[in-house]
């Protein structure tokens, strides 16, 4: 919770009003339904609303990240990263099939259970989660990389005093 | 349960298209903007992103580059016109295109780690070869052109169809828009104003999607509706979908990332480290698009829209007319219409990017190697307008441009295999490239416009395979990928 809190930063208010926004579209959904024939129909059911409620807090997370990693793409403009030939990140081959199967398994499950549908726009909102996990990374990554310059800075003062 | 009377939104006024236009045009002005002013110093910055581009702008630059605007649509539109069938062959081999650049773009970056363009490595690889160059070039160009083309024409159609505009005026501000911003930053604008659409593709398609389900009470009535319609609606084992465009799109898409500069400018633009693992996140996250929006598709079916008479024939109007047709509220419409900007405008910033790539690199540079700095960077803006300048005038003229598509889908098919082994085999000779591709456009295309599209296309990949082999087996001369090292930065 106080990791979440420490991200979020001031953009704690906006989580706060991005829940707030969200109940009052709840208590005004009525306003949205539409009478057709005697059965009413409303796009913005509880679970439409749930939906909201998360997309504007993920919308707020991956805003704060992206922001966070092109200020530290700012600050390292300078900096010159050592390159060692073969130093890659893991790309695996059963990371490639894991996905093409994972997709295939979703989109053949359509076609299995009607609930399955709902699988679809799960997986639209869990993308762009996917994506701060990355830019998390690269924040790690500068916070890393700075962490070692002032190591690096602080090494002839603590010579001296020893 | 799903008698619902197809009716325009009769909220939907052509004020409002512009007003979305401008929106995201002066959101992502905004952020290009501020990328110029921090991180643009230089023709280097400005066409590779100072080879600083990390994990999170990477994997979410590359999905919303892949998403096209038709692309949104074409996933309701395959699912409307082959059931579930059309959705995963629609969608399975979209992914896997992006991720099979992995080893390609991995030889690459680590054998030739100042590179630039595809053009520049097969320059390097076949000893300066000039035509050669000129070739992969060309097919590069003409590339990145018909992506900005069929998105501006997509984009152009949807929101005149939805808001009631003139066609011309929605091409004239979305180019107009995306050119500004494009021109100010180059690949570091291209890659945060992408970040930024990649979520206003995802979370609106997510909550869009479930306000239509939930809207039509439920999944259970539209599933109910699909199936009745018959089973083989609801199956991906359809046995006439592959032949009908699962094979040949599959081909495509692969050459479409292979032979894409709008991918080498992200490759070459990485921290080296950062190559592998970003395109196959980019890969794997870009599924759930086609996945969430393809069940529109699903609701065409279930809703009996018509292909002739509600969609003038074009199934990939099938998710714009479901959702501006069946009474949903006027924000949710427009929140659909955003996704689709959104990847309109991603797709054109990435082809103007990696256009002006290709114009630096392969064009001005060769013709003036002493060019100052400022004057290239000039030129290569210029290089911007001028292609901007010629998708409007296509678009606006109302030309046919089959021509061109099928232009660049012959250069593009045949440079494929040759590049492939020039990247990897070190017999591959000049003669063999250039005559393998020269030789699988002048037999393939007449034969691809006799035959159709999937004979054709297997024709022109098995030409420009063997004859590269065959002119290359006997070449002894073994070409040293170390020596790619020798290419310097701009």
């Amino acid at each position: 919770m106080k990791a979440l809190k420490d991200f979020l930063g001031k953009g704690k208010y906006f989580v706060l009003g991005a829940l707030a926004s969200a109940i009052t579209l709840a208590w005004s959904a009525n306003s949205w339904a539409a009478d057709d024939g005697g059965i009413t129909r409303t796009a913005l059911s509880p679970i439409t609303i749930l939906f909201i409620i998360i997309g504007l807090v993920v919308s707020i997370l991956y805003l704060k990240a992206m922001i966070t990693v092109l200020n530290e793409a700012v600050e390292s403009y300078h900096e010159v990263e050592e390159e060692t030939a073969g130093s890659y990140y893991a790309a695996p081959a059963w990371g490639a099939l894991l996905a093409g199967v994972t997709v295939a398994l979703v989109i053949w499950s359509y076609g299995v259970s009607p609930l399955l549908l709902y699988l679809g726009p799960i997986f639209a909102m869990i993308s762009p989660m996917a994506i701060v996990y990355c830019m998390a990374q690269d924040i790690k990554g500068f916070k890393a990389s700075h962490a070692k310059d002032q190591k690096s800075a602080a090494k002839p003062l603590a010579s001296i005093r020893s | 349960m799903l008698d619902i009377e197809l009716v325009a939104n009769p909220e939907l006024a052509p004020f409002q298209g512009i007003f979305m236009l401008l929106l995201l045009g002066f959101i992502s002005l905004g952020v290009a903007f501020y990328v110029k002013s921090k991180l643009v110093r230089s023709t280097h910055d400005f066409i590779i992103a100072g080879r600083k581009l990390g994990f999170g702008f990477g994997v979410a630059g590359l999905i919303s580059v892949w998403t096209w605007a038709m692309a949104v649509m074409m996933s309701a539109a395959m699912t409307y016109n082959f059931g579930l069938s059309g959705l995963w062959w629609f969608t399975v081999p979209n992914g896997l295109a992006v991720i099979a650049v992995i080893p390609f773009a991995k030889q690459l970056r680590e054998k030739m780690p100042h590179g630039y363009t595809m053009g520049e490595f097969v320059s390097s690889r076949f000893n300066n070869a000039r035509l050669a160059r000129i070739v992969v070039t060309v097919g590069l160009i003409f590339g990145s052109l018909i992506e900005i083309i069929i998105n501006l024409k997509g984009t152009s159609l949807v929101i005149s169809t939805v808001f009631g505009m003139s066609q011309v005026v929605v091409a004239v501000v979305a180019i107009a828009i995306v050119l500004v911003y494009s021109m100010m930053g180059g690949l570091w604008a291209s890659m945060c104003t992408s970040t930024l659409t990649t979520l206003f593709i995802t979370v609106p398609a997510s909550v869009v999607l479930m306000a239509v389900l939930s809207y039509l009470g439920g999944p259970a009535p539209i599933w109910e509706a699909v199936a009745a319609k018959g089973p083989e609606l609801l199956s991906v084992t359809r046995a006439d979908v592959p032949a009908a465009f699962g094979i040949t799109l599959a081909l495509g898409l692969l050459t479409a990332t292979l032979a894409g500069q709008s991918f080498w400018q992200v490759v070459w633009g990485l921290k080296a480290k950062e190559v592998g693992r970003s395109f196959l996140w980019a890969g794997a996250w870009f599924y759930p698009i086609p996945i969430c929006l393809g069940i529109l598709g699903l609701v065409g079916i279930a809703l009996n829209v018509d292909l002739a008479t509600n969609l003038n024939n074009d199934a990939a109007a099938v998710g714009p007319f479901v959702i501006s047709h069946i009474g949903l509220p006027g924000w949710l419409v427009y929140a659909y219409v955003f996704v689709i900007l959104s990847a309109c405008y991603s797709t054109m910033d990435g082809a103007l990017a990696s256009l002006s790539s290709l114009a630096a690199v392969d064009v001005i540079k060769p013709i003036s190697p002493q060019i100052q700095e400022k004057s290239l960077l000039k030129l290569t803006r210029v290089s911007m307008l001028i292609a901007a300048v010629i998708a409007l005038c296509v678009v606006i003229s109302g030309v046919d441009f089959v021509t061109i598509v099928l232009t660049t889908y012959a250069i593009r098919t045949a440079i494929l295999v040759p590049l492939m082994l020039a990247i990897f085999w070190r017999k591959m000779t000049a003669g063999g490239f250039i005559w393998g591709t020269i030789a699988a456009i002048a037999v393939g295309m007449p034969l691809r416009m006799v035959l159709g599209e999937l004979p054709g296309t297997l024709i022109i990949l098995a030409i420009s395979t063997i004859v590269p082999i065959a002119m290359s087996l006997p070449n002894t001369r073994l070409f040293d990928y170390d020596s790619l090292k020798q290419v310097q930065d701009l």
